[in-house]
């Protein structure tokens, strides 16, 4: 049994589809697969576009949450149940997990001395992320080559 | 098939085509995009675009602009299935 991966710009995208139980929404998410991350997360666009609004969000209160941009605040999307493989008929089905989301940064004005006002932005651009944590949790074996192009994930 | 509290996507309340439907037609926007990036950024430099039927449907500065705008414009559409990116003027390998 394989879920398929697609390798884009050196990246491991999969399908899933999402179904966040408690706001009753629903659609097609594609997750970039982080053997790095041992979390999930959904993204800025995919939380915006399924129609999820961070007010309902519950604040996570646990242990940091830190990547290379640095630490963001982070909400809890509880929940979550998430479906693999469907395109290939290898469902794999992913009950009432708990998903984080990560708010991008806030847009901010600096004010210069000579009293020109500049925007600065930062460009936020957060994926939705598969974690280890998935992959440990659901017995899920990660097979890729480079050089084949071939990638998947399997089972024991 | 590998099942844990679930069989099949019915006992989710889903229907299957609709479910693939919705999954192949955002594979198919994405995959347009990632091809078509390099155009875009001159066309959309350090905007969020969200494609759809192989063209820009529509792009704004911010992204929850760009929601709006979409809500808007498609109320009966999906947007789910709209691929969305952020077209940065040069490119950038992003880091997770």
């Amino acid at each position: 049994m394989k879920i398929p991966i697609r390798i884009v710009s050196d990246m491991l995208e999969v399908d899933a589809y999402a179904i966040c139980n408690k706001y009753n929404k629903r659609g097609p998410v594609t997750f970039i697969i982080d053997t790095g991350s041992p979390i999930s997360s959904l993204g800025e666009k995919d939380v915006m576009a399924l129609g999820l609004d961070v007010k309902d969000f519950p604040h996570y209160t646990g242990t940091p949450i830190g990547g290379i941009g640095g630490k963001a605040v982070t909400y809890v999307i509880e929940e979550v149940t998430l479906v693999l493989g469907i395109a290939t008929g290898s469902e794999t089905f992913c009950p009432n997990e708990t998903l984080y989301y990560h708010k991008g940064r806030e847009y901010r004005k600096t004010v210069r001395k000579e009293g020109k006002v500049y925007e600065r932005e930062s460009l936020f651009r957060t994926p939705s992320i598969l974690g280890t944590n998935m992959m440990k949790k659901y017995g899920m074996v990660l097979h890729l080559d480079f050089k084949a192009k071939e990638c998947y994930l399997g089972y024991d | 098939m590998r099942n844990t509290a679930f069989t099949t996507l019915e006992d989710l309340g889903l229907d299957r085509s609709e479910v693939l439907e919705k999954i192949q037609e955002k594979q198919s926007n994405q995959k347009w995009l990632q091809e078509h990036m390099d155009e875009l950024r001159e066309r959309y430099p350090d905007k969020y675009v969200a494609v759809s039927g192989k063209k820009v449907a529509l792009s704004a500065k911010h992204l929850p602009e760009l929601i709006q705008k979409l809500n808007k414009k498609f109320k009966e559409k999906d947007l789910t299935t709209f691929a969305v990116d952020l077209v940065t003027k040069e490119k950038v390998i992003w880091v997770l």
